[in-house]
This record gives structure tokens, sequence and C-alpha cells, in this order.
């Protein structure tokens, strides 16, 4: 069973909305090929709300689930047990549902480089989606995503080619592109990692932006309690496939309860 | 006297479309004892560095200017002085372990490769070595008996580390130890470090983008920007008090948590580290800087005093004078 | 704060903005066509290549109007039966009197068709294949890939006789298609290669997580990335098409009244020709099958060495 210590699960403003997003009693297992009876659990009975208008971020060590439970919450990837509750339904896994679903819940992968098809124009890459879900007037939207990521002014960068970007211009494409279908959450698996440490800020920052102005709400993967300690309204430590604490970020990272988080915090602040 | 001397080396590589100075004059200074952290991004030189001190850099790049290790210009040496001058008087810790250990060899094996290849001693002799140095990394002796790829990415650092002491050098350049570890695994690997080289009084050089790492573990601390060193100073003291607008940049990008200062307040700055081969005129940093002037993209900068022990290459610590803090608003 | 100015474009001149999405598109195929054809000049051989096989072509479409093709009919022949090369006849005559020249030139026709529509036959069967096994999870790629194992270890020329004698020989058609048949099988693997190298990128993972279908997914970024390697191995299928047509045509499994480079080496075999010494009939088709595969092998080489560095490094 897992223990959750959590200290205040409720959203950042205060007064408990109904969650835009949640996970009940998640669990996804792989059975190893041709191994009998060895199953990896990357995901071990995670409950989790994420509400409109905050950013959690969910910290933990590389390969304890975070990208499988990112995924899960998706759509990309069907739980073995547990659900995914979007604004108090059930996700359901048919195609069109799915697709429906994408609308309003987008993931931002981690290598903003490997995300763009290199063949692919700036427009070419944000309006994928708009044509994919068949919305008219593209080159409006396309432009209005671009300008929200910060691409200003947007027509200049229509034609201009990933590897013509910098670092942090081509994270901001590849959150236009979701920002496209104007979603009320955004996952982001990593979002700075594969970007040089004076650029993050600005890819934070655009974060915190669209939090304030679109009311979005984000997940944030990331192994780097900085980050969470940055922009972060409530943090999910996870270990082993398990949210061991949950709470507000000032709570959790100034006095840690659970001893995985109080390990972090001490290898953190001998670093410091 | 030092162990590691670099007069005003430069390295140029020879790239597609022209050379490619990727080291523009860098003068550094390490004694025995003494640890040294190098902090920069992609593209800033601080790894052609850490090859150019043991010329494992590739045929084509041209090194100019001296690196005196003990005193000896090691790029004058004879080929037969340099191959017995590495390892046993410098060696490099490398990163990304896996790729930097055979995985067909058993883990005692390679760290006794070095003492085999340094001294004269049976093969027995150099494993029990080998055994002896795992230990001193906390790594038992089954241990030492497996594959690379049998162990976590922090047993084959440790690993990479007792190789590294393996013919006890004065010199140890780790080259980004700890990248690719989590947090927990990051912070037994540099205690360890830190633990060996002060009881053993080895000079280290270690190079990370991460300043947090480097102001925990060393005593010195130096930014590199485009080639060149653009801020040096006590460790702790360049982290929470920058000179320069790049490691303040830097700095931010590293925050303390439970700092308040960072709350919501994620600093950063626009664009890339610049090409090597395509660098702005003037001081490299200005078009990324927030505080650049209409003079930056002309003056030639070098490092100028900014306090105690301290050096920034930027005119406005000069322009402030010593001691003075750089303002620069979010 | 500073990064919202700080969009560090290098360009000092922007391109004027263009909205439509299609003139977006077509902007940036031209520019990646421009780019292809500038490296492609480069390669010496692919230039070469490229003009023989222009040359080629041209005369083989001006062949009706250059030359007159009652030349071709046995009764009407305007020469002696086997005359060496003369200024009347500049590649002499064949057993029935006729200009080997004029067959030579008209013999490119029949050729050149069945070598490419018998490539396209093979590139598209292969390319289907190969996306499909690459894309689909689970038995059906499993199946498909057994299938292609199976043509491909098959020996394609014996397959191909027997086909085309089983099927009626005397149809062109059929002749395209037995050769198309037997011959997809490399192209499916190579596709499936490259598909699944695509599959494995992010890109591909954003297009699902963004809603695309596996319509989408394949058309919008499988399809654009195998295309290149498609084209460099299309050039060399054709190659191999021609020489496969001219050896069932040599041996005998086509319409005799039709001209073409294999059926005139057929003949040209079956009169004795090597024995009479009648050089000047064996040569132009043996020699004009050697420059046009060549031609074929030159471009598709240059083609590739242009096009996967591009793969390779973006």
């Amino acid at each position: 069973m897992s223990a959750i210590v959590a200290a205040n699960s409720g959203a950042a403003t205060g007064t408990p909305a109904r969650p835009v997003l949640a996970a009940r009693d998640l669990h996804v297992a792989f059975t190893a090929r041709g191994r009998r009876g060895s199953r990896a659990r990357p995901v071990d009975g995670v409950n989790l709300d994420l509400y409109p208008g905050e950013i959690v971020a969910l910290v933990g060590a590389s390969g304890c689930g975070k990208t499988t439970l990112a995924r899960t919450l998706v759509g990309l990837q069907r739980p073995t047990a547990g659900r995914v509750l979007y604004n108090d339904t059930p996700l359901e896994y048919s195609t069109t549902a799915l697709k429906r679903y994408r609308r309003q819940v987008q993931l931002v992968l981690q290598d903003p480089t490997g995300s763009l098809n290199p063949r692919h124009t700036v427009y070419e890459a944000v309006a994928e989606g708009l044509r994919i879900h068949g919305v008219d007037d593209e080159a409006a939207r396309v432009a209005g995503a671009l300008s929200r990521a910060g691409m200003r002014p947007p027509e200049r960068f229509f034609l201009r080619y990933p590897h013509q970007l910098s670092g942090g211009q081509r994270q901001r494409v590849v959150i236009a592109g979701a920002l496209a279908l104007e979603p009320r959450v955004l996952i982001a698996d990593e979002p700075v990692s594969s970007l040089d440490a004076s650029v993050r800020g600005e890819i934070l920052a655009l974060l915190l932006t669209l939090r304030d102005e679109l009311n979005l709400s984000a997940l944030v993967i990331t192994h780097d309690l900085g980050l969470a300690w940055t922009i972060a309204d409530r943090v999910a430590v996870m270990y082993l496939g398990r949210i061991v604490e949950l709470g507000l970020v000032e709570q959790v990272l100034r006095s840690p309860q659970h001893p995985f988080t109080q390990a972090l915090l001490s290898a953190l602040s001998a670093c410091q | 006297m030092a162990v590691l001397e670099l007069r005003k080396l430069a390295v140029t590589y020879q790239g597609a479309y022209g050379p490619v100075p990727a080291v523009r004059g860098v003068d550094l200074t390490l004694r025995a004892g003494e640890s040294l952290g190098l902090a920069g991004e992609s593209g800033c030189g601080k790894s052609t560095m850490a090859g150019a001190v043991l010329r494992l850099l590739p045929r084509t790049a041209k090194v100019d200017g001296q690196v005196l290790l003990d005193g000896e210009d090691v790029l004058g040496m004879s080929w037969r002085r340099l191959r017995a001058v590495r390892w046993s008087e410098a060696s490099i810790v490398f990163q990304g372990a896996l790729h930097a250990l055979n995985p067909v060899h058993r883990i005692d094996d390679q760290v006794a490769e070095p003492i085999l290849l340094h001294e004269q001693t049976s093969r027995a002799e150099a494993r029990q070595r080998a055994g002896e140095l795992l230990e001193q990394v906390q790594m038992p002796a089954w241990q030492a008996r497996r594959y690379p790829h049998e162990l976590s990415g922090g047993q084959r650092q440790r690993a990479l580390i007792a190789m590294a002491l393996a013919c006890s050098p004065r010199l140890v350049i780790a080259d980004e130890p700890t990248t690719a570890l989590d947090v927990i695994t990051q912070a037994q690997v540099l205690g360890l470090l830190q633990q060996l080289v002060a009881e053993q009084g080895i000079a280290m050089l270690l190079i990370s983008h991460d300043l947090s790492v480097l102001a925990s573990t060393c005593q010195r601390l130096a930014v590199m920007y485009a080639g060149k060193v653009v801020e040096e100073g006590p460790a702790r003291d360049v982290r929470s008090d920058p000179r320069h607008p790049y490691s303040e940049a830097l700095a931010a990008a590293f925050p303390t948590v439970g700092d308040s200062r960072w709350r919501r307040n994620p600093g950063g700055l626009g664009g890339d580290p610049p090409d090597p081969a395509r660098l702005p005129g003037g001081c490299p940093f200005h078009p990324r800087c927030p505080v650049a002037t209409d003079e930056c993209p002309d003056l030639d900068v070098q490092l100028w005093p900014a306090g105690p022990n301290r050096a920034a290459a930027c005119i406005h610590t000069r322009a402030c004078g010593l001691g003075n803090r750089l303002v620069v608003s979010h | 704060m500073s990064w919202l100015g700080a969009s560090l474009d290098t360009a000092a001149s922007a391109p004027p903005p263009l909205h439509s999405p299609r003139r977006i598109a077509w902007a940036r195929r031209r520019a990646a066509l421009a780019r292809t054809w500038r490296e492609y000049r480069r390669d010496r051989g692919g230039l070469a290549g490229l003009v023989v096989l222009l040359a080629c072509v041209a005369l083989a479409l001006a062949a009706p109007v250059i030359t007159n093709a009652q030349g071709l009919d046995v009764t009407a022949a305007t020469g002696g039966i086997l005359e060496p090369p003369s200024v009347r006849h500049l590649l002499g005559t064949d057993e029935a009197g006729r200009s080997v020249l004029l067959l030579t030139l008209w013999g490119s026709r029949i050729s050149l068709l069945v070598g490419f529509l018998a490539a396209a036959v093979s590139i598209s069967i292969g390319t289907v294949v190969g996306i499909t096994a690459g894309h689909a999870r689970g038995w059906s790629s499993g199946l498909l890939l057994r299938v292609t194992d199976f043509f491909l270890v098959l020996p394609s020329l014996p397959l191909a006789i027997a086909l085309a004698t089983v099927l009626g020989h005397r149809s062109l058609s059929i002749l395209i298609v037995v050769i198309g048949v037997t011959s997809w099988a490399g192209t499916a693997r190579l596709v499936r290669a490259q598909t699944l190298a695509v599959e494995a990128r992010p890109y591909l993972e954003r297009a699902r997580v963004l809603g695309a279908g596996h319509w989408q997914q394949v058309t919008r970024h499988v399809l654009p990335n195998v295309m290149p390697l498609v084209l460099a191995k299309t050039t060399l299928t054709v190659a191999s098409a021609i020489l496969a047509e001219a050896t069932l045509s040599f041996l005998g499994l086509s319409d005799p009244s039709r001209v073409s480079w294999g059926s005139m080496l057929q003949r040209a075999f079956h009169v004795g020709a090597i024995t009479y010494g009648a050089w000047w009939y064996l040569l132009p088709p043996g020699i004009a099958i050697g420059v046009v595969v060549l031609a074929f092998t030159l471009c598709g080489g240059a083609l590739e060495a242009v096009l996967n560095p591009r793969l390779r490094e973006r």
C-alpha cells in the first residue's frame, strides 16, 4: 500500500475545486518478453490530482516510472489497473474518444530537437495538431499559438526549420504545437533537461506565464528539485512507482516527512 | 611549484568551413591539494581543455601556448615521455561511464590495466592493488568481479574514479562525472572525490555545467564562455555573488531550494551558447547580456580584478571597482 | 524579463509573410528540391549518368518522329542479309535486311518502357508492404515479414521464367507484372527498416500525442522520410528490370514480333551471328543495355549519396 504522506492536497489557491485531471489507484505493469513471472511495475498504485490553474511537479529518480505515468495520463498507455479521470469522467480508449481527449490534455516530450520533424517548417509543426483535428482558420491559430509561446512576431518564424532555431526556441515551438489545440492541461516531461543551463529559465518562465494568462494546469515531470522549487505550486515525490509524498512546495521542500524526500533534499543541500 | 599550469592555452579545430577556435587563451594554475571547478555549457571549450592537458585531442587540432605539468611542457614531450606521464602524473575521470568502460572486461581487470602498463608488477599483484583501490571507493570484492553492464551508473562512476587513482597521479581531471546520475548518487560520488583528493593531496580539476555541484566540491571556481575564462574566484563567492552577468545567469539555473529569491522567479537568457565557429566580436557574451552597453561589441575584454582573489571579464565590474556587486535586474 | 524580447534570429532578411499553408508547403518543397539538385550536381558520375539517361529517353520518345516505323516491317526490308556496317546502314543489317540501328532505336522504347513500368510495380508493392510491416504491431507485421523473406529467398529468374511461361508471355503487361512481382522483396526490406527507424523517433510519438491516426502518421511523417531511399532504390530497380526483360526476351519468352534489345540478342543468337561473325548485330543491343544500366546505377548511387547524409545529419 502506498504510504502517502500528504501535507495539503488542495489547490494552491486554497478553495478546493474539482480536479481537472486525476489518477485513481493507477497501476501499469510490463511483462518482460520471454521471462515468466518477471514484471516491471513502473506505476504501482498512484493517486494524483491536478486542479485547474496549478502547476504540479512530479519529481523522482530516473527510471522510477514518471514518464510511464505521464504517458498513461495522456492516454498513450493503457493502465493494467486503476483509472484516469478527466473532469471526473473516466478515460475511454476508443479512437474517437482518445482523439477528443487530445484536445484537452497535451504532452510535451523530453527532447525538443527530436520532437520536431526536421523536414517540416515551424508553421507546419504547429499546424499539425490543427490539421489532424480538422480545425479551420489554421493560419490565425498558428500565429496565436506561437505568440502565446513567446515567439513574436510569429510570421517571422513560419518558414524556419528546427535546425535554424535555438534550443529554447525549439522547445517553444513544441509548446506552441500543444497550445494550438487549446488544451486545459499540459503535461511536460523533463521540459528543460536537454536545454543548456542558461536557457532553461526562459521556458520555465513561459510555463508560469501560461498558467497566469490561460489558467493552464501543468504537470511538470523532472528529476530536478530546483525546478520544482522555481515554478511549482505543489510537488509529488515518486519512488519505485508510488507517490510517497505530496503537498505544497514550501512545505514539502522545506520540511520533508518521507525518508526518501529527506534523502533527496539532504543530498541536494550537500551540493549547495 | 604548481602541479598544473596553463599559459595562454589556445586550441583550434579544423572545421569543414574553416578554423574553429574552441579555446582562446586560458591561464590557469593549480597546486597540489587544491581543487578547481570549471563551469560552462556546450561549446565553451571546457572538455577541449581537459583533453589538451594530456594531449588527447585529434591530430587536426592545433594547440598553442603551454601546458606545464609539474613544470614540464606536455605539448613538447616526446611520445615515450607522454605515455609515461599519462595516468601516472595526470588522469581523467570521464563521463557516461558505460561508454568509458570496456563491456567485455571485468571491472577489476580494467582498473588493473593502467597499473600493468605503467609498473613492472605481476598480473596477480596488479589485480590485488585494483581490489584495494575499489575498496577505497566502497566497492566490495565480489562486485569488482562483475562486468560494467551489471553495475549501476553510480557504481560505474566509482570504478572510473578508482581507475583514475590507480597510478597515484598528482592531478585528476573529472569531466562531468555526475551528469547522468540522480541527486543522491551524485552526492555520494562527489563526496568520495572530495575525500580521496583531500587524503592523498591530489590536485583536482572538476568540470561541470552545474554550478551548485562545483561550488560545494571545489575551493575555487572558474566560469568559461566561448573559449575563455570570464570569471574566477573562491567557489562559494562566485556562486552566491557572481560578478559577471553570465555567471549570474548560470547560477540562476541552479537555484538553492528553500531560497525565496527563486520562488516563481526563474532567471534565464535567450539565445544559445555561441557557436565557436561564429563568435560575435568584442565581448562574446554581449548578444545575450542583459546589461550590455554600446561599447561591448567592440571592447576587447580581459579578466579584470573584481574583489579579493577574484577576477571577471566584464566592463561593469571594472567600472564599479573592487568589491561592488553587479546590479542585474530580472 | 530578458527572454521576452530576445528572439535571436540571425537572418537579417525575413521572408515575406506567407499566410497560406499551401504556399508554405510549396515553398518548402521547392527549397528542398533546389538543395538536392545542388548537391547532386557535385557528383560527376551522377551527372554523366543523368545526361546519358535523358538522351536515351529523348531518343526513345522521338523515334516515331525521326525515323520511319516501316523499316521494322520484315517484308519491307531495305538491305541485304547481315550486311556489315556501311554508309547506308550505319550499324549493318539483321537477318531480314532491317537496319540494326533502327532496330536498336526502336528496341529502346520497349526496353525502357518495360524497365520503368516493372520498376514502378516492384517499388509500389515493396513500399506498401514495407511500410505496413514496419508500422503494424502484432502478428500482421510478422506475417508480412515472412512473406517478404519468402520472396527474397526465391531465385527470381527461374520464378520469372516459370511465371512467364505459365501466364502467357506474349503480352507485354504480363511481362511487366512478372518482373515486378519477382523483385519487390528487396525494396520491402529496406523500406521496413527505414520505417522502423522513423517510428522510433520522438516526433512520431508527438504526432500520436496530437491525435494522429495511422494514416496521418504514415503519410505525414513516415512516407516523406522513406521516399528518398525509395527513390534511390527505384533507379537501381529500373536498371535491374531492364536487365530482367533482356534476359527473358533472350530466353525467348517475349512476343517475337516485338523489337527489344533482348529479342535482338535472341534472334542474333538464333541465326548464328556469332559463328557468322556478325558483330554489328550483337554489339549494339548489348552495349545499349550496358550503357543504360550503368547510367541508372550512377544516378542511383549519386542520389543515395545526396539523400542519405541528410537523413543522417538531420
